[in-house]
């Protein structure tokens, strides 16, 4: 059963991996339409852009170009709505995110898209994949740009919450709006813990995954879920937030991140290998484990021999059809057809016919226990018989891959041993 | 009669220009103390520019508070506890951005000295065709 799973998993990878440049764009695509649906959604405060030509034409500009000018362009869309609110808003929230980016999403490199991602999956109450996905592939770095996305989504709420609730006539009450909103911000332990709890989840995460052990990869994901269900119970403690949510958001992440996982390195643990061999300039210890993907074969083909067919003897086989032809002849066509009387000569040639395999069950066990230069003059006519009656389809296939049984068996088990002598 | 040899390495090393390798050669022409020293500067500026906005927020954050105490407030001693900030924030961001771009470094030269050896390796099929 897990052969058939590491079967789907290449034939997925091949797809995946051929059409690789099709599925980034999609991927890029799907994500700044999202985002932008995300803040379009939440903000709400302006109706020119919730046009879905807009979310389209975006969407489509974000599948082209890098991931720090997606960013750009879901910031300023988002600016764009909280100015249609109330502008002095707008420009706090600007400063806020030059300041995010001088302290914080310079760093983030590769893992830019983390900052839209977690907002995103805020929604679905999926943001706990990000930073366990982050602390499996990538650097402490990357707990950067999870802070960003973290501080994005806060942020965002805050604004909404605050706008919807103060009305600005004069700049008294811009002031006082402001204020507000800072107060909000700054009080807003729940924003603060998590970006504790992710940043920890990051780095421990990364620290385990360095060490060598089997099973590190499944051992650091299973703590990644461990730090953010404990970080969260104790924020649960303090602030009493529901954790209903949290614990059934963080397993299911953890769920998804392992198919990712499995998508992305699966290994054998059963057939590490530990070797030691020198250079000029260092003695090496190295441990090798190895992968899963390279022993799945293409296709598959099942090895060892098949089991011996029971041979059917022409002559009986032709005495009962000879038999079936001469009761049918001997029935005169002018007559009625007797049904029962067929129904009954059909059960007889069944009979008969199973009678006879088991004759030959019974002879074919007395023929194994005989020497092998006898089973050999007597297999010769009957092999010759088995392929006139049914060809082979399978050996013809295997001809064709070019599989040879004899370079099976003569194949070592030890891949280095072979490159080895090939260098040799 | 196409080399097959030749014919992987230059695909390799192709593959290897097209993709982390254009950000490698742009690195390589950098000496290490150079490219560290570029990113502390880099850093230094981002970090003072964001720390005097957090100080202009902070500043509109507490304004009504400013103008009213703007005669009794001890304005050397709130100098001092901003640089202070200041200069904590910035040797913490200074010794990050030494290590990590020391280490980014190290790695990216590594790749390279790999890379520079697969270009010796085709030197000498060039030298080998050319004495044929």
């Amino acid at each position: 059963m897990i052969t058939n799973f590491l079967v789907v998993r290449k034939a997925v990878r091949k797809f995946f991996q051929k059409y690789q440049t099709v599925f980034e764009i999609l991927f890029k695509f799907i994500i700044t339409y999202m985002a932008y649906d995300q803040i379009t959604t939440s903000l709400n405060f302006s109706e020119t852009l919730t046009k879905s030509v807009l979310k389209l034409g975006v969407g489509v500009l974000g599948a082209f170009v890098p991931e720090i000018v997606t960013i750009l362009i879901l910031g300023l869309v988002a600016l764009y709505e909280v100015y249609s609110a109330a502008p002095i808003l707008a420009l706090l929230v600007l400063v806020l995110f030059i300041v995010m980016y001088c302290f914080a999403a310079r760093f983030s490199g590769k893992y830019a898209y983390a900052i839209i991602a977690i907002p995103i999956l805020f929604k679905f109450n999926l943001q706990y994949m990000i930073p366990i996905l982050l602390g499996l592939t990538a650097s402490p770095l990357a707990m950067f740009p999870a802070a960003c996305g973290v501080c994005f989504y806060y942020i965002l709420k805050v604004i909404v919450s605050a706008v919807s609730i103060s009305e600005l006539e004069n700049l008294d009450e811009a002031l006082a709006l402001y204020i507000k909103v800072i107060d909000d911000i700054i009080s807003n332990k729940d924003m603060i813990y998590t970006i504790a709890i992710f940043a920890a989840v990051i780095i421990i995460m990364w620290l385990i995954r360095r060490l060598q052990f089997s099973f590190a990869f499944e051992l650091t994901i299973l703590s990644g879920m461990c730090i953010c269900l404990i970080g969260h119970f104790l924020v649960y403690l303090k602030l009493d937030v529901p954790i209903e949510g949290v614990v059934v958001g963080t397993v299911l992440s953890t769920l998804i991140v392992c198919f990712v996982q499995f998508f992305r390195l699966v290994l054998d643990y059963s057939g590490v290998q530990s070797v030691q061999f020198e250079d000029d300039d260092y003695y090496y210890y190295v441990k090798a484990i190895p992968k899963v993907d390279s022993e799945v074969p293409d296709r598959f083909v099942k090895k060892g021999e098949k089991p011996e067919k029971p041979e059917k003897p022409e002559k009986p086989v032709k005495e009962a059809v000879e038999e079936k032809i001469t009761v049918a002849e001997e029935k005169p066509a002018g007559e009625k057809v007797d049904i029962l009387g067929k129904i009954k000569d059909f059960f007889v040639g069944i009979g008969s016919g199973i009678s006879e395999l088991l004759n030959l069950a019974h002879d074919n066990f007395k023929k194994q226990n005989e020497t092998k230069e006898e089973k050999v003059t007597a297999e010769e006519p009957q092999k010759k018989v088995i392929e006139k009656v049914k060809p082979e389809k399978n050996p013809s296939k295997l001809e064709s891959l070019g599989w040879d049984d004899d370079e099976d068996d003569d194949e070592p088990i030890n891949k280095r041993e072979v490159n080895e002598k090939t260098d040799e | 009669m196409v080399n097959n040899r030749k014919v992987r390495l230059m695909t390799r090393l192709a593959i290897y220009e097209e993709g982390e390798g254009k950000e490698d050669i742009r690195l390589g022409k950098y000496f290490r103390r150079d490219f560290v020293r570029l990113q502390l500067f880099k850093n230094i500026i981002a970090v003072t520019v964001g720390y005097l906005l957090l100080v202009a927020l902070y500043m509109a954050y507490k304004l009504e508070f400013l103008i009213s105490e703007a005669v009794k407030l001890d304005y050397a001693a709130m100098g001092r506890r901003l640089l202070a900030l200041y200069l904590i924030i910035l040797v913490v961001y200074i010794a990050g951005s030494l290590v990590f771009s020391m280490l980014y470094y190290n790695a990216s030269r590594k790749k390279l000295a790999k890379y520079f050896r697969m270009l010796r390796l085709m030197r000498s099929f060039y030298r080998e065709e050319s004495e044929k």
